[in-house]
């Protein structure tokens, strides 16, 4: 790993990296749409002190879907017209588990 | 109105039409015959100011108004600019006017020139025109503002239908949306794999709604390891594919089945043979299997089954009834029988006290007929299962008085935590105040349900309350019309109900507003309060956040 | 044919599937167990999160939740009872540690545990989410709550939990006492057996917050109870008060919400409820000594600590009443002792002088409690109610309330207004007033009133006139225009006569026909009265004016006549004053004389100063009553200093052989001089008089009554007999109470004259008869 996503604001991102190594940098208030994310960043845990979170049973596809969603999320929440938010359906089984899995 | 009394300041005496500042304008933009024009035309010069400002004093009301009564005027300006094209008039010499008179502009105090379009606001007591810049942040300020209304309307009442669907207004879960996606494009669904229990229900209970639970898509669920089976809609899976459940879940050890008009004969006795560990069955609306089938069906189950839900089939006879207690009785712990009009003999009831011993849940709603059930056989039955028994459902037992209240349940069930009495008319206070007066073995009720007992009132209602305040979780009290106001002060003043989810207090008259607003604050917990055909209860009720209240007119769309 | 292994072509992807044993299961719960001790270690840095509940989540997927739950479980409670609880009980048995120490070690160690479990329970979120919910079992974050209780606190009947609670009241009672403690450390502790769940509630309201309120009760029953030893009201009141604002500050920071208003509950009970009766009764330092020193302090503290119990005020309100109830009894005797300590005057033993002291001290402590009731009491109703009551009450014990009062308002008008402001003669006004509006039987003040006031018109001091019809008009608000109309009338007549006399004495001047006496003008004032309004005898007298005062009188009876016609007119010398000069020797006094002496010396003496008459002689001549003849008489040849006759012999009384002469040694220092009517002046009625008075009172009452039914009748033409009773009482309620054998007799008595009748059918209905 190397150090350049230190660069960023720890207080504000974190870092999550895929079972494949792809790796992710997104604000927290972000990532706190799971409710799993949300705990492993409030405790002190590992993933709290560094602010790196490895999901090993998340490949990076499934991560970007994930992280796109958590943005949909976010941005739409307490508002009325809400776009849908769009799945390719080949990918719907294995994102039920993973979204399982964060608590989304 | 306002316009035509600005008329009559402005020294025009005569009585005029709503367009007459119109009229008045045009006419003294000289858009008359040219000699007129040209009489006109000195005095215009020094009118011209007085006469815009004029209109503008005119058209505080509407904005839109103006605005089509300028374009009118923009219109025939041109038009008139066109026939005019030879005369000595012109559009510059009009500007030119507007020069002499600058204005300062109300927002940001930067000196502008006037024109039509300039808004006149009132600011700090004073009365005065924006410049272009400021004018048409305005308008886009009072477009947003008009938006943003529309917006509001429309949750509003987005609001309102999904509280009446009772659902939350919120951003469907990533699950949720896989699970949807899922249930329309279940056809592609190979397998289900490692998903979630909860998941898998979901899918399940999607596709029963759907009416897409069929011989294909049932054979996602079915596994190996699978001990318990609900399928909530089983009217698209023939009776070769009930049948593979034996084949693919050889573990299992509860079935649930709804709407099975499709299960055979041989299906059941199927269920009974293979599946070795079963020992609960539901079965709502098993209407093909006959007589002798239900008599086979217990005694391949002997001394197996936990749990037997039977309703909604008139072929449930008294015979089948007599089968099961002398096969199963002994060991049954959960027994409904509901809406099963082959059940008609009172001799066939009458025995099950003398069969069943550790009941914890005991299920005799909706019987055929009111004397089917009467005080007596409830308070042998509970004689003998008190010790275990934990939830009572007797709705519409209608033959049902006080006395079972009072010998039976009061007598025998220290462990009692749900009951049901819906319709129970012959259930006065008084069988409530003995039933809950210094009730001591028992700690408290956590769901009851006590819609249509019209014989009880406030008294009653109070004793009960008094005993399971701390315990109760879901309460119903629809329609128990003698509730009064009196009752909810009492509360308000004595009892808290630290753990009520939800009421159901649709139809009692007397709650209001006051009411609400007395129930929001003693039951911390309350989520759901319907008030429905109570016409008092009304928006200006004080609630808690986090409390919704079905039902008020003032709610619908 | 289709079946499970069946392959086809799917456009969905699904996920793979791992099938793990129970060897596995095994495995993962080893290293969550670890991870577990390595949480309580406070090494949860070095835990990976995301594989723990990874671990948690392939648990539960695999339905082994229930596997997970009992082992969070265990490892949970071997903790707390093979680690945690040792320590604490080693820590609670060694006395050499103070208890401070004791309470932080707790809080510290709970804190610790609720770290840990938050920890605990974020990692097994997964279990919380799907197994916890479905099985209806509580979250392991709660689980953990309850083992602490279980295996810490409540193990061996509640060992620790009875020695942390003594130790927490300990600590509370040192606050009370003023000792410095660590409040926050409280705070913690409760907070702490706050969080510990139990039935329904939390472990605080089940064992901590009765033995609090208990200790609580003891601590303010053993304050009050000293500070009641001190028999001194103000000490305690001042102290109590002190106490709650106190308590309720100290207990601000690490007290329960909930708990507060038991709290204040049980102050309000232990301080006030219990003790407040016994302070107000406090000889030295009680009620009685704050009212009477008006002390404002006490009186509005007591208001505001009895209104926390009652906000009606009753107990307060009895002791005002009985209160004055005792000083209305003891009025007579200190009435008595006030005049018999005060200064010798001439005056002292004269009956209305008791009046006037007896109303007096009735005003003051009426303006006393005006005061109170202003300043201290918030001008409370219920108690308003109550003081008015008491003096309505008290003064109404008085049968003779009414003579009292009227008297004191003669004596009043005529004496005392000219050394009063006109702000203060109004405020005296205003609680005469107010006295009368407590007094019942109002129709016999009116009798009083009367009498005084007629005296006083016929007989007018300087600015009094003012003050008469202030009074009228504040009687009016408080009785009513009925009760003033006859007052009203008598003003009208006293007008009337001012300025038909003025009139009068125009016309004579205009007619040049003044009757001369020895040259010298004569003027006259008449006042004319209606007979019915003012309560003066008729007589018919054949009283044989002089001269001069009959040429007077027929002229006026002639001016008279002239503007009104078809009145009698009946002269009344026995009322009204004559002015003359009359020179002894050299010099000429200027004498004022009631009108019969004026007409036995200028019918007698005026032509021959040195005639002589007996008594007998007088009377046939003049033909004034007897009575009134020798009380004339009494005053101008015996009283001492207006001695115009001489009698023989001399002596105190007037016998039918007496010879009356001018007296021509007269001698006054004054130039003018005053002829006194012996008794002119108001005085307490004898019983004799009283009664008679009485006697007159209920004839008038009869008719009152009468009328009353009449109108009543007339109105609703038909009425049951009680309803007819309520309403009587009801319209005369404002004028007195009438008995209801009154009505009764009243009733019959119309029965009989026919006003009404009884129903042929229902006896006890009447109709009226038109």
């Amino acid at each position: 790993m190397s150090d350049e996503e230190e660069d960023f604001d720890k207080e504000e991102f974190v870092t999550l990296i895929s079972s494949d190594g792809f790796k992710f940098i997104i604000s927290k208030e972000i990532a706190e749409v799971s409710g799993t994310l949300r705990n492993m960043l409030g405790t002190s845990f590992q993933e709290a002190e560094s602010n790196r979170i490895t999901l090993h049973e998340i490949d990076g596809v499934l991560m970007e879907k994930i992280i796109q969603y958590l943005h949909y999320n976010f941005q739409y929440k307490d508002q009325v017209d809400v776009p849908e938010f769009d799945i390719p359906t080949e990918m719907a089984l294995e994102l039920l588990v993973a979204a399982d899995f964060l608590d989304v | 109105m306002s316009r035509r009394k600005a008329d009559k300041k402005e020294n025009e005496p005569e009585v005029r039409g709503p367009n007459s500042a119109l009229t008045a304008f045009l006419r003294e933009q000289g858009i008359d015959a040219g000699a007129i024009r040209r009489r006109y035309e000195q005095s215009l010069l020094t009118e011209r100011n007085e006469q815009t400002s004029h209109l503008y004093e005119q058209e505080d009301e509407s904005f839109e108004e103006n605005e089509i009564i300028l374009a009118a005027i923009e219109k025939r300006r041109r038009k008139r600019a066109e026939a005019n094209a030879d005369g000595s008039y012109s559009d510059s010499s009009f500007s030119g006017d507007d020069l002499k008179d600058s204005h300062y502009c109300m927002n940001c105090d930067r000196e502008f020139r006037i024109t039509v379009y300039s808004k006149k606001v009132e600011k700090d007591g004073k009365v005065g025109y924006l410049c272009i810049k400021c004018t048409r942040f305005q308008i886009e300020q009072e477009g947003r503002k008009k938006k943003a209304a529309f917006e509001a309307r429309k949750k509003r009442k987005k609001l309102a239908s999904a509280l009446l669907n009772r659902q939350e207004l919120k951003i469907p879960s990533l699950q949720d949306i896989c699970i949807k996606l899922l249930s329309t494009h279940i056809d592609d669904v190979h397998a289900l794999g490692d998903i979630s229990v909860v998941s898998m229900n979901k899918i399940s209970r999607i596709l029963s709604k759907n009416r897409s639970l069929n011989n294909r898509t049932m054979m996602l669920f079915l596994d190996a390891t699978l001990k318990h089976l609900e399928f909530w809609d089983c009217s698209n899976i023939d009776m070769a594919y009930l049948d593979k459940i034996t084949t693919f879940c050889p573990k299992l050890e509860s079935i649930t089945l709804n709407m099975c008009g499709q299960l055979h004969n041989s299906n059941l006795i199927s269920f009974a043979q293979n599946l070795l560990s079963l020992n609960s069955v539901v079965l709502n609306g098993p209407f093909l299997i006959s007589e002798p089938t239900w008599i086979q069906f217990f005694e391949l189950m002997n001394e197996k089954l936990r749990l037997f839900h039977v309703s909604n089939t008139h072929r449930f006879s008294d015979q089948c009834l007599q089968s099961l207690l002398t096969n199963c009785g002994g060991r049954l712990e959960s027994l409904s029988l509901s809406r099963l009009d082959g059940l008609s003999s009172k001799a066939a009831y009458d025995v099950l006290p003398y069969h069943l011993k550790n009941l914890k849940l005991l299920d005799l709603s909706n019987p055929f007929k009111e004397n089917l059930i009467d005080d007596n056989l409830i308070i042998s039955i509970l004689s003998v299962n008190g010790g275990s028994i934990e939830t009572l459902l007797l709705d519409g037992c209608s033959g049902l008085t006080d006395l079972f209240l009072v010998k039976g349940v009061k007598k025998f069930c220290p462990f009692l935590k749900r009951i049901s009495l819906e319709s129970l008319d012959q259930v006065t206070d008084n069988g409530f105040t003995q039933l809950f007066d210094g009730w001591n073995i028992n700690s408290g009720l956590i769901e009851v349900n006590l819609k249509r007992c019209s014989g009880l009132t406030d008294r009653g209602l109070f004793t009960f309350l008094s005993h399971s305040a701390s315990s109760l979780v879901s309460l119903n009290l629809n329609s128990v019309y003698s509730l009064s106001r009196t009752l909810f002060e009492t509360l308000s003043r004595t009892l808290r109900f630290p753990l009520l989810t939800t009421l159901d207090l649709g139809f009692v008259r007397s709650v209001d507003d006051k009411a609400i607003a007395i129930l929001s604050r003693i039951c911390p917990k309350l989520k759901e309060l319907e008030v429905y055909g109570n016409n008092r209860c009304t928006q200006r009720a004080r609630i808690r956040r986090g409390l919704k209240v079905l039902g008020r007119q003032s709610d619908s769309i | 044919m289709l079946g499970g292994n069946e392959i086809r072509k799917s456009k969905i992807r699904t996920p793979k599937k791992t099938f793990l044993s129970q060897v596995d299961y095994e495995k993962s719960w080893e290293q969550l167990d670890e991870a577990i001790k390595q949480i309580y270690q406070k090494n949860a840095s070095t835990l990976s999160f995301e594989e723990l509940y990874r671990k948690t989540y392939n648990l539960v997927l695999r339905k082994q939740g229930k596997f997970l739950y009992d082992n969070i479980y265990n490892s949970i409670k071997s903790h707390l009872e093979n680690d945690v609880q040792p320590r604490i009980i080693q820590f609670m048995e060694d006395d050499q540690i103070d208890k401070f120490v004791l309470l932080q070690k707790m809080s510290t160690e709970l804190n610790d545990h609720l770290l840990s479990m938050r920890m605990i329970s974020d990692f097994a979120m997964y279990l919380d989410r799907v197994y916890v919910k479905e099985a209806h079992l509580p979250l392991i974050y709660d689980t953990g709550l309850q083992l602490f209780r279980d295996y810490v606190i409540l193990p061996n009947d509640n060992k620790v939990g009875k020695k942390v609670i003594k130790l927490l009241l300990q600590s509370i009672d040192e606050i009370r006492s003023n000792k410095i403690v660590d409040k926050f450390l409280i705070k913690n502790i409760i907070f702490m057996f706050e969080s510990l769940p139990d039935e329904a509630g939390s472990y605080y309201d089940t064992y901590v917050e009765p033995d609090f309120l208990e200790d609580s009760r003891l601590y303010f029953e053993k304050v009050s109870s000293e500070l009641l030893l001190e028999q001194n009201g103000s000490l305690y009141i001042s102290n109590i008060i002190r106490l709650i604002e106190e308590e309720k500050n100290r207990t601000a920071l690490y007290l329960p919400l909930s708990t507060l208003p038991k709290l204040v509950e049980l102050m309000d009970k232990a301080l006030i409820a219990t003790k407040i009766e016994t302070v107000l009764a406090f000889e030295n330092e009680g009620l009685s000594k704050w009212v009477a020193e008006e002390s404002e302090f006490e009186l509005n503290s007591l208001y505001k600590l009895i209104g926390r119990i009652d906000n009606e005020y009753h107990i307060l309100r009895t002791h005002l009443k009985r209160l004055l109830i005792s000083f209305g009894e003891a009025l007579d005797d200190s009435t008595n002792k006030a005049i018999a300590d005060g200064p010798e005057t001439p005056k002292k033993k004269a009956t209305t002088h008791f009046v006037t002291i007896w109303i007096e001290s009735i005003l003051n402590q009426r303006g006393v409690y005006e005061r109170i009731l202003q300043n201290c009491f918030n001008r409370d109703v219920n108690i308003c109610k109550t003081i008015d009551a008491s003096f309505a009450l008290i003064l109404n014990a008085n049968k003779r309330i009414s003579e009292y009062l009227s008297l004191y308002i003669d004596h009043f008008i005529k004496q005392s207004l000219k050394e009063k402001s006109e702000n203060e003669s109004e405020e005296i006004l205003n609680k005469v007033v107010a006295i009368f509006s407590f007094i019942h039987d109002k129709d016999v003040f009116e009798k009083y009133y009367k009498n005084h006031l007629a005296k006083r018109l016929l007989n007018p001091k300087s600015n009094s006139y003012d003050i008469e019809r202030n009074l009228i008009s504040k009687f009016k608000s408080v009785a009513g225009e009925t009760f003033v109309s006859k007052l009203s009338s008598m003003f009208r007549d006293i007008n009337i006569s001012k300025e038909e006399s003025k009139q009068f004495q125009e016309q004579l001047q205009q007619e040049d026909v003044l009757p001369l006496n020895n040259n010298k003008k004569v003027s006259m004032d008449v006042n004319v009265l209606t007979h019915l309004i003012w309560p003066l005898p008729l007589t018919e007298t054949n009283v044989r004016f002089p001269e001069i005062l009959f040429n007077l009188k027929e002229q006026y009876a002639a001016f008279y006549a002239q503007k009104h016609q078809n009145r009698r007119f009946n002269w009344a010398p026995n009322f009204g004053t004559v002015d003359m000069r009359m020179t002894y020797g050299r010099r000429t006094y200027e004498v004022n004389m009631p009108t019969y002496s004026a007409i036995i010396i200028l019918a007698l003496f005026s032509t021959d100063y040195k005639a002589q008459y007996t008594y007998e002689q007088i009377h046939q001549e003049l033909q004034i009553p007897e009575n009134d003849l020798k009380r004339q008489l009494l005053s101008i040849s015996v009283a001492p200093k207006t001695r115009l006759l001489v009698k023989r012999p001399m002596s105190k009384e007037i016998n039918t052989e007496d010879i009356f002469q001018i007296n021509e040694k007269f001698q006054s220092p004054q130039i003018k001089i005053k002829v006194l009517t012996v008794s002119t002046a108001s005085k307490l009625e004898n019983d004799q008089q009283r009664s008679s008075t009485l006697t007159e009172v209920n004839k008038d009452r009869k008719f009152e009554t009468d009328a009353a039914i009449v109108r009543i009748m007339k109105a609703r033409k038909t009425l049951t007999h009680n309803n007819l009773m309520n309403e009587t009482i009801k319209q005369l309620a404002n004028r007195f109470s009438p008995p209801p054998s009154l009505i009764k007799q009243r009733i019959e008595s119309l029965l009989e004259k026919e006003y009404m009748e009884r129903d042929s059918e229902e006896r006890n209905l009447y109709h009226y008869l038109a």
